[in-house]
């Protein structure tokens, strides 16, 4: 028997005759490469940004940067997917990129101003509003504003603020930072950035002071603000300034803002605000000499209640109820298609419909509080078996969902390569150790026993599951079954999709009665 | 240690790791390179990490799954000799990577990730999200495998005589 540092010596030589090419050059990360945001933001989302009101030109007033090379809009939540004949989100597009994509569309186009104290040059609202159904040849508005003869207007506060508006929608470049970066979050939790980093949005996708749950960015808070619903439509938000966040009434715990600093407050919002439903996220900016020191997340919130990334669970196959478990307790919302048409031909007796497919998909990465969108159908007879009971008994094994019924009949006959090894009961089945089984009398003599039908599957789960409703092949890897031994009756084969090799391979026959509980499993292993 | 620097030093031996855990040599460069390109995105994160080679082998066992259940259908090819190396081939090291490619993909990583990159048992848990225990079992019965196989078992006896 080899030891450890025998073993060690052996992989040295066997790495050293893998040749090295030159090495190629890392791609940089993509410039935005924002995560799926899918929000369906129930009331208006609010942006506070508080910064000192220091200097600046009124150079280049109304200029906004050229849409880049982020696909515009970046990311839209799915509530919020426009078709081609709905009027799109054009809030803060300069006028002219703004009338480029309409009649890009075939819409004609006109312009209006009103008199407000927002960047002149910058769309502040449009006619018909975002979201409305528009016909070939139709007039689109667009409205601008234009400083009234009676105000003054401050610029330099509208300037700032558009630029972090613009990096946090993917149309502008990085704003000015400072070389040092502090950004506060939840309660006062605490990052640093040097400038470089400050100036990588996907930099603030990490926070290494809880890395478990790292807050949604302030950036991509300001970005699905864009995208404000009032009960299910898209509305446009529009720009305030303000003094202070203070007005809001909403924020709470200690405030990390220097309040020797002079201050002014900018807000996005819509028009119908619903403090009392719950206070938006905000983000606060603190400026010395025109460069941005000091970024506040949401002071309005909690840590525990900051939106976090999450990975989406895999919930095609359960039921509604199911799902929805699953995905709550991963913060998502979940939005539900019911099945169409009446239960026909179901073969079992009050079978529930099944989640037929899941938008945003499983093992997406989005952010706690995403809209999670389920289309249901009915589990029909003959294609029920491969997507129902095949999913619901690797979710099992996989120990993916929690069960709120028995999926396993009164006694369970396990098989290891179609012989029966033992029966357990379906109280037994719940414990990972009753399913394992060795051989009677030999058999699959390269691999170890004991075997396990829910470890071969759990262990599987970097692999695309397959199921079939066809007994496997039996081939060079032996994973074929024979009748000899096997119950009669419904099935279903579970099995990857690409094994890696012959002595990886396996599949598990799923036996189920008529009501759908399994009744036996036969392990077939590659290894013969 | 900045991104460039740690591309520089490691490199070799990530494209090495990933040929040893199965991957062909001819996709092991683009697994890599995948990889590094997922840490890089992170980088703060990874270069604070305690051991940011644990952190990086995690991710690249990650792409190698998931690269692998996207296109591969097969085991590397040993059989041939490299061509393009100007290099001596060290036949021992060739029968040891063809003895490899005989174990089973657990049996696999747990031996390349603890003694060919080095990581700690927990650190080797993590990667390939087992328990330390199971590393420490598996491991052992990795061992076992290797040491049975015909040509390791060969390479053991001429060495001794």
């Amino acid at each position: 028997m080899l030891n450890e540092d025998q073993v060690r010596e052996l992989l040295l030589k066997a790495g050293a005759t893998v040749p090295i090419g030159a090495e190629s050059p890392i791609e940089p990360a993509p410039r935005r490469p924002w995560l799926p945001i899918a929000a369906a933001v129930a009331v208006a989302a609010t942006i506070v940004a508080v910064y000192v009101a220091v200097g600046g030109s009124d150079d280049n007033i109304g200029e906004s940067p050229a849409p880049g090379t982020t696909a515009w809009p970046p990311d839209v939540p799915n509530a919020y997917h426009l078709a081609d004949d709905q009027m799109p989100l054009l809030f803060g597009w300069r006028v002219e990129d703004a009338r480029a994509e309409l009649e890009r569309h075939g819409y004609l186009v006109a312009e209006r101003v009103d008199e407000s104290c927002d960047l002149p040059g910058r769309v502040v609202r449009t006619e018909p509003d975002v979201g409305a159904r528009l016909q070939q040849g139709e007039i689109v508005t667009l409205v601008t504003p234009e400083m009234s003869r009676d105000a003054k207007c401050d610029y330099a506060d509208q300037r700032l603020a558009w630029s972090i508006i613009d990096f946090a929608t993917g149309r502008g470049d990085a704003p000015k930072f400072a070389d040092r970066v502090d950004y506060y979050f939840g309660d006062l939790e605490h990052e640093t950035f040097s400038r470089d980093e400050a100036e990588d949005p996907a930099a603030w996708d990490t926070c290494a002071s809880v890395p478990e749950r790292c807050p949604i960015s302030p950036w991509r808070q300001l970005l699905r603000s864009q995208f404000a619903l009032v009960n299910g439509s898209p509305v446009m938000p529009h720009l305030e300034l303000s003094s202070t966040p203070a007005h809001l009434g909403c924020h709470e715990g200690d405030d990390p803002l220097d309040s020797e600093r002079q201050a002014l407050g900018i807000v996005i919002t819509t028009w119908i605000d619903d403090f009392g439903a719950g206070c938006s996220p905000s983000v606060q900016v603190l400026t010395t000499d025109g460069a941005i020191d000091t970024v506040v997340l949401a002071s309005a919130y909690r840590k525990a209640e900051l939106p976090y990334a999450v990975d989406v669970e895999t919930v095609t196959g359960m039921t509604e109820p199911e799902a929805r478990e699953s995905l709550e307790n991963q913060g998502l919302l979940v939005e539900v298609l019911p099945a169409p048409g009446t239960k026909t031909q179901s073969c079992f007796a009050n079978t529930p419909p099944i989640v037929a497919s899941q938008d945003p998909a499983g093992g997406e990465t989005v952010y706690a509080q995403t809209s999670v969108l389920l289309a249901m159908r009915w589990v029909r007879c003959g294609e029920s078996e491969a997507d129902s009971v095949g999913p619901r008994f690797v979710d099992f094994a996989r120990m993916t969902s929690t069960l709120n019924r028995t999926i396993f009949a009164p006694q369970v006959d396990l098989y290891l390569g179609n012989q029966l090894v033992k029966t357990i009961t379906n109280a037994q089945a719940y414990r990972r150790d009753a399913w394992q089984i060795c051989p009677p009398g030999g058999g699959y003599a390269e691999a170890s026993c004991p075997f396990s039908a829910v470890d071969t599957i759990k262990a599987e789960e970097a692999n695309r599951i397959v199921y079939t409703e066809t007994h496997p092949v039996l081939g060079p890897c032996a994973t074929g079954s024979r009748d000899a031994d096997l119950p009669a009756g419904l099935f279903v084969t579970i099995g990857i999709a690409e094994p890696d090799s012959c002595m990886n391979n396996w599949n598990v026959e799923i036996y189920y009665r008529d009501d759908g509980l399994i009744s036996g499993v036969n392990l077939l292993l590659g290894s013969p | 240690m900045d991104f460039e620097e740690y591309v520089a030093a490691r490199r070799p031996r990530l494209v090495r790791t990933v040929v040893l855990l199965g991957c062909p040599e001819r996709d092991s460069e683009d697994i890599v390179q995948s990889a590094l390109a997922k840490c890089l995105r992170s980088w703060r994160r990874v270069s604070r990490a305690d051991n940011p080679d644990a952190y990086v082998n995690r991710v690249l066992v990650n792409t190698l799954r998931d690269a692998r259940a996207r296109r591969w259908n097969g085991e590397f090819p040993t059989e041939t000799l490299p061509e393009d190396t100007a290099d001596p081939i060290d036949l021992e090291g060739l029968v040891v990577r063809r003895a490899l490619g005989t174990l089973s993909a657990e049996h696999r990583e747990v031996l390349v990730l603890r003694f060919f990159a080095d990581l700690s048992e927990r650190q080797t848990a993590e990667a390939i999200h087992v328990a330390p225990g199971t590393v420490k079992s598996r491991t052992a019965r990795a061992i076992a495998a290797l040491s049975e196989h015909a040509d390791i078992a060969g390479l053991a006896r001429e060495r001794r005589s």
